[in-house]
């Protein structure tokens, strides 16, 4: 039996098949006896959950618990229209402590009493140029020696 | 304290020592320079000449780079730059160099070669007190085989 027959006779049994249709279904819930099984399988089923469901009340009356609902949704839509609150100092931290990581960072990378080494970067403030045409550049640099030589050749 | 708790303190200590350490040139003062006209020559000193030997250390490190047996100084100038401080510096009659604390972290030296601008040099004003030198050199176009130098530093205090 395909699925198709077989929604038909569910919604045969719950009285939703549309008019037109409900002879053939039903002629067929008669004849055919794998749609016989499955009808008689459904109603009991149907029957079982009717009569043997565990009535569970609820700690507060329907409206109650609904009228709850829709208080949180109300006070939801009224945060996200934007009345905002003034800056509080918590909101001020959370601004600031990701900042204030990074400057801890920088004093100590860049405070000598910790002692970094920081000839590389020094060095690499270091510019040279000749504004002349007949004059090359050629740089030494010894990180050693703590020096940048500078030689100017003449053309 | 002030009703702020362990984290927030931390922050706004940090934030407070920043703003007194972050940049050496915090409390840095004026840029103390000295500057030399070296000649490089493997010729002994003339008779008739004063020139005195070039300071030992920095001899040594010019060596690393150089070849020259003698090492004399020709010139000796000072100047002291307060931030945005220019000073010229006349070495010799031929060699000139401008001196500038452009902001009290970063050095110029300009190079001015027979009253032409020749090169320029930008160096850390933190390295220069650190004790790192600026030598600027080149072949003697009037003697062949020796060479020139100008070394730049920091004077220990």
């Amino acid at each position: 039996m395909n699925p198709e027959t077989q929604l038909k006779l569910q919604a045969w049994l719950d009285g939703e098949l549309p008019p037109d249709e409900v002879p053939a279904v039903a002629r067929l819930a008669e004849t055919d006896r794998d749609a016989a099984a499955l009808v008689a399988e459904l109603r009991h089923t149907m029957a079982a959950l009717a009569n043997n469901e565990l009535e569970r009340p609820l700690p507060e009356s329907r409206e109650f618990f609904w009228s709850k609902v829709e208080r949180g949704i109300l006070a939801g839509e009224r945060l996200a229209t934007g009345r905002s609150r003034p800056l509080g100092l918590s909101s001020w931290l959370r601004f600031l402590a990701p900042a204030g990581i990074v400057a801890a960072l920088a004093i100590v990378l860049f405070t000598p009493i910790f002692g970094v080494h920081r000839g590389a970067n020094l060095a690499a403030l270091e510019e040279i140029e000749s504004p002349l045409a007949d004059v090359s550049l050629t740089t030494f640099r010894s990180e050693s020696e703590q020096m940048t030589v500078v030689w100017v050749n003449l053309h | 304290m002030l009703g702020l708790s362990l984290p927030a303190l931390i922050v706004l200590a940090s934030w407070f020592a920043a703003a007194l350490l972050g940049t050496p040139q915090a409390w840095a003062g004026d840029l103390n320079l000295n500057a030399v006209l070296v000649w490089g020559t493997d010729e002994a000193k003339p008779r008739d000449a004063d020139y005195k030997e070039l300071d030992p250390k920095i001899r040594k490190k010019l060596g690393r780079f150089s070849r020259w047996r003698n090492y004399f100084v020709i010139k000796e100038e000072k100047a002291s730059l307060a931030r945005g401080a220019m000073k010229k510096l006349k070495m010799s009659a031929k060699c000139e160099l401008e001196l500038k604390n452009i902001d009290d972290a970063t050095l110029e030296i300009k190079l001015f070669g027979e009253g032409r601008w020749t090169a320029t040099l930008k160096k850390s004003a933190e390295a220069m007190r650190k004790g790192e030198l600026a030598v600027l050199g080149g072949d003697d176009k009037d003697k062949y085989n020796d060479a020139w130098f100008v070394v730049i530093s920091v004077p220990a205090p």
